[in-house]
């Protein structure tokens, strides 16, 4: 098997945005996930409650490779989120966020085979172009 | 459990060269690199054609000390095999050294610090928050599972 396996579960996602957010410049999204009481990765969807409130994530399209356009539905308030506040490669719509991760000689070789969020993990099968 | 969770297999690792190689035609005179993942080590094969011969040359980079987190954590490899190769990895290891405080390369043995790596802020603090729980080379695979300090 020509393959890269990247899985990530539920606990230790929520750390890492967490750890992420605390040395990051995004105010707003560190207010909102500060208060983040779980995160749950189910039917491709990445749903999580902050405070009374239920978000969700659904997985709407993904590049063949590594790199490019990765597209999903949500319901988070975007007009509360300044844009500036963003990082450049993620553009996010009144029902979509597409994150565009540029391209690099090594990555083009690299194609996702799977990419899929259920039963409590995200789950990445690389393989080769 | 809580954790990330990485596999990666030989066949992807000489997939990657391959095309790489194959479509950097400033590596002169290397014609195939293949790397085994085993158990004592990555072990690195090499076709060369060198002064318009061609040859094969081989060299085994043995793990001797493995991190158990990415704060203060070492990995310490040695070299081992053909004296060329050897050299050549060592090279490497030395050219790095100049970068990285991280990386130092003595008689053959190489040793990353990874409590003197340091990359940009935001990246160095990320990977102070983990532990490496699972590091293991066998079969062909390289397995690695990271946990997030509390």
């Amino acid at each position: 098997m020509k393959e890269i396996l990247l899985e990530i579960d539920e606990k230790a996602a929520k750390e890492f945005l967490i750890k992420a957010l605390e040395n990051s410049k995004f105010h707003f999204l560190k207010s909102i996930f500060d208060h983040v009481s779980n995160i749950e990765f189910s039917d491709n969807e990445i749903r999580f409650k902050v405070l009374m409130f239920k978000y969700y994530l659904k997985l709407k399209t993904y590049p063949k490779a590594l790199t490019g356009r990765y597209e999903f539905f949500h319901n988070i308030p975007a007009k509360m989120i300044k844009k500036e506040e963003l990082p450049k490669f993620v553009e996010l719509n009144d029902k979509t966020i597409i994150i565009n991760i540029p391209e690099n000689p090594i990555s083009k070789n690299i194609s996702i085979e799977k990419f899929e969020i259920k039963n409590g993990k995200l789950k990445l099968i690389l393989g080769l172009n | 459990m809580e954790s990330l969770r990485i596999e990666v297999d030989e066949e992807f690792i000489n997939g990657l060269i391959d095309k790489v190689i194959e479509e950097n035609t400033q590596v002169q005179g290397l014609k195939n690199l293949n790397v085994q993942l085993r158990e004592d080590g990555i072990n690195f094969q090499m076709e060369v054609n060198f002064l318009g011969k061609d040859s094969t040359v081989e060299s085994l980079i043995k793990i001797l000390e493995k991190p158990e987190d990415l704060e203060n954590g070492k990995l310490r490899l040695s070299l081992s095999g053909d004296e060329g190769v050897r050299k050549i990895l060592e090279g490497i290891f030395y050219i790095l050294s100049e970068f990285s405080e991280a990386v130092s390369s003595k008689d053959y043995e190489i040793l990353i610090d990874f409590n003197k790596i340091k990359i940009n802020p935001f990246i160095d603090t990320m990977l102070k928050s983990l532990k490496i729980s699972r590091f293991v080379l066998q079969d062909g695979k390289f397995e690695l599972v990271l946990d997030f300090k509390k």
